[in-house]
């Protein structure tokens, strides 16, 4: 898109006014994103505030010819977040959690009764190692051996994490339903 | 991979705006963030590069006209070759001198330039014109060949020529020569009688026992330092040199200068580049007694334009001057206004009635579309800061009546003063711009969309300026020029340019 790369330009050369129609632009995206991977809103503006800073200070090593500027900058403040999230010491949560088998969905049509935000504050909800995990390979489509090199861990802990989130979310998934009154 | 991640994939890769706008990260986010980003590399906009011009032409055309005058002033060359008599036909130009006869003949090319030459050779010399005076500025070059004459003259022969013209010259600029013709010799008169052609601001006159040099008016200015005023008197020395001896008179007052009268142009035009130094301000800062201010930090500003202005000489230091003045000013900037809140203005806001927030016009905001977010109460007294990027342009053509006071100073500078009133038609541009509203750096309203305005208007303006003229020659001037609005000053400006003079 010839528009998004001379704003892009533009953005490299420091114009604030196209940095910020860039942020317009991507900031739902961006935001979503954020708040898969912070425990709450603050948190998500947090990573949001370092990743914009990421993004916007690396755009001169953005080549639109190897991948799309929403998958290059999502990767930038993904990294952002674990940067931030590393901060917070979950490398000790990742490595104390329990090896749980995975389980089979039990009931498919509940989800379709919820909404992103819903869904976003289950995934919040999740502590931090199976929040990353789960965002990474569930919707960014980390592959576990990426998964096991970003976050410092092995390929076994990464499918581990995976599981429990995956079960984690399907009981809250479930209690919430019953709560509500939709089941 | 199950359903379960299908559908929150599907779900979370949904990237609209939500309605209850969860999914809207705080501006507060990008304001801090944004300060960290790589800042714009002000290009150091070439508003120099016009100045340099301009100097670099004034430099070029002044070294041009310097040159050019300094060669053509010793431009003065003699050939002697012999010529046989019979090829004299007038003889009223034999000269008789201690070293034998000679004939002088010259090419005296010249040109004056308040009134586009004065070419006069010996051969235009039996025009008449006693008495007149015209005004010799500048000789760009003189021949002289001098011939021995081959054979002998007879002391009684009869003058052929009874009248000749002589040009005076002089390089002087403000000297004002005549040039006279002389009275016819008589007849009969001899060959020993002195005749020349004098290429000089003076005339050698034949007369019953003497020769003297005709002085056509009251300022005289002996032989002895003739030399120091014109090239066109040292050859004229050398004449008087070769004359015999008992008709030289080494302390004859051989020219006339006159003093030069105080002189003042009639009109004049300027031609100049307009510089605002307000697009030379990256940031403006701006704040009234009740503590409100508007700070503007700019990404980028252009302000330049043109100057065309014609004045008329009232006399030798007063001068009227009007003209078209065109200029355009361009500015993109973070703007910042913050603002105290009075009962009124909350009452208004509150109501989303005719209230315009901003007390700068480039922020008007309508309260109407002024949506304070869920759970916020505004107070008296909260100090409110509206914040956006402005793009702002101003386009103005001003037309002014100036009188300017002149005082000349050495070498031909000019400085003037001038106080002035005009009429400015303006053309004022302002993007849309989004705007956010703060109080103590919490949002307070949703973003507020402020559409493109345009506005025209007409307005009287007042204004002082000075500068200065640098001569490039006797029409041509450098001129800079500093123009103070009064109305405005944000929009004064340096001028910088040439200025073209017509004499009286």
């Amino acid at each position: 898109m010839k528009n998004q790369e001379h704003i892009i330009k533009a953005s490299i050369q420091g114009d604030q006014r196209a940095q910020r129609e860039l942020y317009e632009a991507y900031r739902v995206r961006w935001f979503m994103v954020s708040m898969r991977y912070g425990k709450n809103r603050m948190q998500a503006e947090d990573i949001l505030q370092e990743g914009l800073v990421n993004i916007y200070r690396n755009l001169k090593s953005y080549d639109a010819t190897r991948a799309a500027f929403s998958t290059w900058s999502t990767r930038v403040l993904i990294n952002a977040a674990l940067a931030y999230l590393k901060k917070s010491s979950w490398n000790d949560a990742l490595t104390n959690l329990d090896d749980l088998h995975d389980q089979q969905d039990s009931d498919e049509t509940i989800y379709d009764k919820l909404s992103a935000k819903e869904l976003t504050k289950l995934i919040q909800d999740l502590p931090v190692g199976y929040r990353l995990t789960f965002n990474m390979y569930v919707v960014e489509g980390y592959k576990h051996k990426e998964i096991a090199e970003a976050l410092g861990i092995s390929v076994g802990t990464s499918k581990s994490q995976l599981a429990r989130a995956r079960r984690e979310l399907r009981n809250k998934l479930e209690s919430q339903l019953t709560a509500s009154g939709h089941e | 991979m199950n359903k379960m991640d299908d559908f929150f994939r599907k779900a979370l890769t949904d990237h609209n705006v939500d309605s209850d706008g969860w999914n809207i990260p705080d501006e507060q986010v990008w304001l801090k963030a944004k300060d960290s980003f790589p800042q714009e590399k002000r290009k150091r906009r070439a508003f120099w590069l016009p100045l340099f011009g301009v100097l670099l032409l004034t430099t070029v055309a002044a070294w041009g006209v310097y040159s050019h005058r300094t060669s053509d002033s010793h431009r003065i060359a003699v050939e002697e070759s012999s010529l046989p008599l019979s090829q004299i036909e007038n003889t009223a130009e034999i000269v008789s001198t201690d070293q034998g006869t000679a004939l002088f003949t010259e090419e005296i090319r010249s040109e004056e330039l308040s009134n586009g030459g004065l070419a006069k050779s010996p051969s235009q010399s039996d025009q008449k014109s006693d008495n007149s005076k015209v005004p010799a500025r500048l000789t760009e070059e003189i021949k002289i060949t001098k011939s021995t004459i081959a054979g002998s003259i007879t002391k009684d022969a009869p003058l052929a020529k009874t009248s000749q013209t002589v040009t005076t010259i002089n390089t002087a600029p403000t000297t004002e020569i005549a040039e006279t013709s002389s009275p016819s010799l008589a007849s009969g008169a001899s060959t020993n009688d002195l005749q020349v052609t004098a290429p000089s601001q003076a005339q050698l006159q034949n007369s019953a026992d003497s020769t003297f040099l005709a002085v056509d008016n009251s300022s005289l200015i002996p032989a002895s330092s003739k030399r120091d005023y014109s090239p066109a008197l040292s050859m004229l020395d050398n004449r008087i040199n070769l004359l015999p001896a008992h008709l030289r008179q080494e302390d004859l007052h051989i020219a006339t200068i006159e003093i030069p009268r105080p002189q003042y142009p009639l009109w004049e035009i300027g031609l100049k580049y307009l510089l605002l130094p307000i697009s030379l301000i990256d940031e403006l800062n701006l704040e009234d007694d009740d503590g409100d201010f508007v700070n503007l930090l700019v990404n980028r500003s252009r302000g330049s334009g043109l100057n065309l202005s014609v004045h008329r000489w009232l006399g030798a230091r007063w001068s009227l001057q009007s003209g078209l003045m065109a200029s355009r000013f361009t500015l993109s900037s973070n703007a910042c206004l913050q603002t105290g809140l009075s009962t009124d203005d909350l009452g208004m806001i509150e109501s989303g009635t005719k209230f315009a927030l901003s007390r700068s016009s480039a922020l008007q905001v309508n309260p109407d579309q002024v949506q304070l977010l869920p759970g916020v109460e505004l107070a008296e007294g909260d100090q409110l800061k509206i914040q956006g990027i402005l793009d702002l342009s101003v386009r103005s053509i001003n037309i002014p009546i100036i009188l300017n006071r002149h005082w000349a100073r050495a070498r031909g500078h000019e400085y003037h003063a001038g106080l002035g009133i005009g009429l400015g038609i303006y053309k004022l541009a302002q993007e849309e711009m989004e705007l956010t509203f703060f109080r103590e750096s919490q949002l307070v309203a949703e973003p507020y969309l402020q559409a493109e305005e345009i506005e025209n208007k007409v307005d009287l303006f007042v204004f002082l300026q000075g500068g200065m003229r640098y001569p490039i020659s006797k029409k041509l001037f450098a001129a800079v020029n500093l123009r103070l609005l009064l109305t405005d000053p944000l929009l004064s400006g340096l001028d910088v340019g040439v200025h073209y003079r017509w004499h009286r």
